[in-house]
């Protein structure tokens, strides 16, 4: 088992090095594209972006259309004499680069690599929040697992807690399964299901911020809080 | 006279081994001790220069009469309110002594970045923001005051973060906790923390804290009631036994109702509200072991069931793959508006096609027939403010949520750059860019972000 899980380690590297090497080879062919300037009566999506800037920055008030009019030549004249470039009302390099963006080609992205279903980290998302899962309702019914881990994606999302999954589960005192280390244990298959459910929106706490064992609680103030519901030992409270 | 020594010696031996031993753990031990108090001392020093910094910016912002200025000094409170937040939350004094503390940290920072976007947008500061963030100033300082004190206890010596946290001074808030940095907290926490509710657009808006409007109206039913409506919405002649299940006290109250199927093992927990009696959620523990039945094939179950269970008018939006399962969101389409809060998920096992999972509650908090008003901007007009980097390849009306909860009419934009996918948003009466959603597309689906 331990074998396989080398195995498949080592091909996902090889395969991602792979690609790295093909993806530094692959050049991009068009990149000497015609400079292009915008000058009265040019039509297209570059006029739309100058006027879109224009419009953000105040110079330009009339709509965007897309079409080099009057108006444009105004606000692109004026845009010119505020930023000290030559006052003639077309929108060459100079002007473009003082606005921020670029006349040829597709704008600035052309290095821009599309991404290999990479983008977050949820994957560890998952794995985190599953062993917490696992740590802290081992035994519990699957509910009541899917219920731990809905709290913490509570946490996550209320002003009075940190931010992140890994700052609610780590934060000091919260779990008893992260102090005591069996956080720590692989999570069963039970705990991933669970923790995927939960991610996908499933909360059977409907919004629960706290659980305890009223056989093990021994601060008085949970037992103040509202309870949600109870599932297996667990008392879910707001 | 040999055998008068060997037991001494051995013992002697062996004292000085479990000596060393133990000096060597004990050593090892304070290591970490140390380790950890360092760790601790980190967190606490930055948050108190984040503070301080954060009170100076807020001062400065008073006085910024340049728009440019007070957005460059909004995000770096933000930032700092932000990195403030992280380095509370790794204080071992346990949630209970930080609740408040940390409310204020992430409201600061929301409320701060939200009001960047407002710059952004070129729009000035209103009185009444003014006015927030001059309270907001005062809390400041008040907490820095506080901190202030704990810095000078803490570099005078004799207090020590590991000693909390050894004291197991964990769920309590405790007054009469000797320790000074406790004692500290405890008052920082009690009397320290008081500004105004802050409403605005963002996650932690004091709005969608308190929000508990649930719209599900109609008769009162009891559990036998319950059980017949879950029984009767897994398919009753599946059921092979029906049990009373926990029930909730909370925004929505309902029945839960455990259900077990004919040759499966698991069992399915159905929750049924208590007025009206509609099911709000379903979640099995069912084992999927093998996928026999195409993802069009499960899609097409899934609207059965919903046409079924008199769901009218959903429309597929994004479905994921996990093991043998899919989860297909579905949300409401009023005319050509796509409603995306009014969503219900559908969770099918790929084996024999049953569903396995449904969650309405998003479902029956927002749903409602809307007024929707004719836009200023046709969608002609709004195409041309998509960036000309964006190859659209679709395009819509839709509802979608704001941060905060509320909702807003936008225009859709389906396209593709550079080999990836986005959706992006425009304000349907200001043409602004609300929203910009990355697809990311695998074997097991498409996932926004």
């Amino acid at each position: 088992m331990k074998h396989k899980g080398m195995l498949s380690v080592i091909t996902v590297v090889l395969t991602l090095i792979i690609c790295g090497i093909m993806l530094a080879d692959y050049r991009f062919d068009d990149n000497q594209a015609v400079e292009t300037i915008l000058y009265w009566g040019t039509t297209g999506g570059k006029v739309s972006e100058v006027q879109s800037k224009l419009r953000q920055w105040g110079y330009y008030d009339g709509p965007i259309d897309g079409i080099y009019g009057a108006k444009t030549f105004e606000a692109v004249k004026l845009f010119q004499r505020k930023n000290g470039l030559k006052v003639d009302g077309v929108v060459g390099p100079q002007t473009a680069a003082a606005m921020g963006i670029t006349l040829s080609g597709t704008g600035s992205g052309q290095n821009y690599q599309p991404s290999r279903g990479g983008g977050t980290a949820s994957g560890g998302d998952v794995y985190l929040l599953a062993r917490a899962v696992h740590g802290e309702a081992r035994g519990e019914p699957y509910i009541g697992k899917v219920a731990v881990a809905a709290v913490i994606l509570n946490r996550v999302k209320h002003p009075s807690f940190p931010n992140t999954i890994a700052g609610v589960i780590y934060q000091p005192g919260a779990f008893t399964a992260v102090s005591d280390g069996q956080i720590n244990l692989a999570p069963d298959e039970e705990s991933l299901r669970a923790a995927r459910d939960a991610l996908n929106g499933w909360d059977p706490t409907y919004g629960a911020l706290y659980y305890y064992n009223p056989a093990k609680a021994t601060s008085s103030w949970i037992w103040s809080r509202p309870v949600h519901i109870v599932i297996g030992k667990h008392r879910f409270a707001k | 006279m040999i055998t008068r020594w060997i037991l001494p010696v051995i013992l002697a031996i062996a004292l000085i081994a479990v000596g060393l031993w133990g000096y060597n753990q004990y050593q090892q031990n304070m290591e970490y001790r140390n380790y950890m108090e360092n760790l601790y001392q980190k967190s606490f020093y930055e948050l108190v220069g984040q503070v301080g910094d954060i009170e100076t910016k807020l001062s400065k912002l008073m006085v910024s009469g340049d728009q440019a200025q007070s957005m460059i000094i909004l995000s770096d409170v933000w930032r700092q309110a932000d990195a403030a937040q992280i380095n509370l939350g790794q204080l071992p004094l346990g949630h209970l002594a930080l609740v408040r503390t940390s409310k204020f940290m992430n409201q600061l920072a929301d409320y701060c970045y939200y009001l960047t976007k407002k710059t952004g947008q070129a729009q000035t500061l209103s009185v009444e923001e003014m006015k927030n963030i001059g309270e907001l100033y005062n809390n400041c300082t008040k907490l820095n005051g506080e901190l202030k004190v704990l810095v000078d206890s803490i570099n005078s010596g004799g207090v020590r973060w590991g000693e909390i946290r050894q004291a197991k001074v964990k769920a309590e808030l405790n007054e009469d906790s000797e320790n000074v940095i406790v004692k500290q907290f405890t008052k920082i926490e009690r009397t320290g923390i008081d500004y105004p509710t802050l409403i605005y657009d963002g996650p932690f808006s004091e709005t969608l804290q308190q929000r508990r409007d649930i719209r599900i109206k109609g008769e009162a039913i009891d559990q036998k009631q319950a059980q017949e409506i879950a029984a009767s919405f897994v398919g009753k002649e599946k059921v092979a036994e029906v049990k009373n299940g926990p029930q909730t006290t909370a925004d929505i109250e309902t029945w839960g109702v455990y259900i077990r199927k004919k040759d499966e093992e698991g069992s399915i927990f159905v929750s049924v509200s208590k007025r009206g009696g509609k099911v709000v959620n379903m979640i099995s523990d069912e084992t999927v072991k093998d996928s026999k039945i195409s993802l069009d094939e499960a899609q097409r179950n899934a609207e059965k069931f919903l046409e079924e269970k008199g769901f009218k008018s959903m429309v597929p939006t994004y479905s994921q793959r996990f093991d043998g399962t899919l989860v297909i969101n579905y949300v409401y389409k009023q005319d050509d508006v796509i409603v995306y809060p009014d969503l219900i998920k559908v969770k099918v096992s790929l084996e024999d096609g049953d569903i396995i999972g449904f969650d309405a509650r998003n479902y029956y908090i927002a749903h409602r027939e809307r007024d929707i008003e004719q836009p200023r901007l046709s969608i002609s007009e709004a195409r041309k403010l998509v960036s000309p980097n964006l190859k659209i390849n679709s395009e819509a009306i839709a509802i979608i949520p704001t941060e905060s909860g509320h909702e807003k009419l936008c225009y859709e934009f389906k396209g593709e750059y550079g080999g990836d996918n986005f959706i992006v948003y425009l304000d349907a009466n200001s043409g602004k860019e609300v929203n910009i959603l990355k697809i990311i597309i695998d074997e097991n689906g498409s996932l926004t972000v």
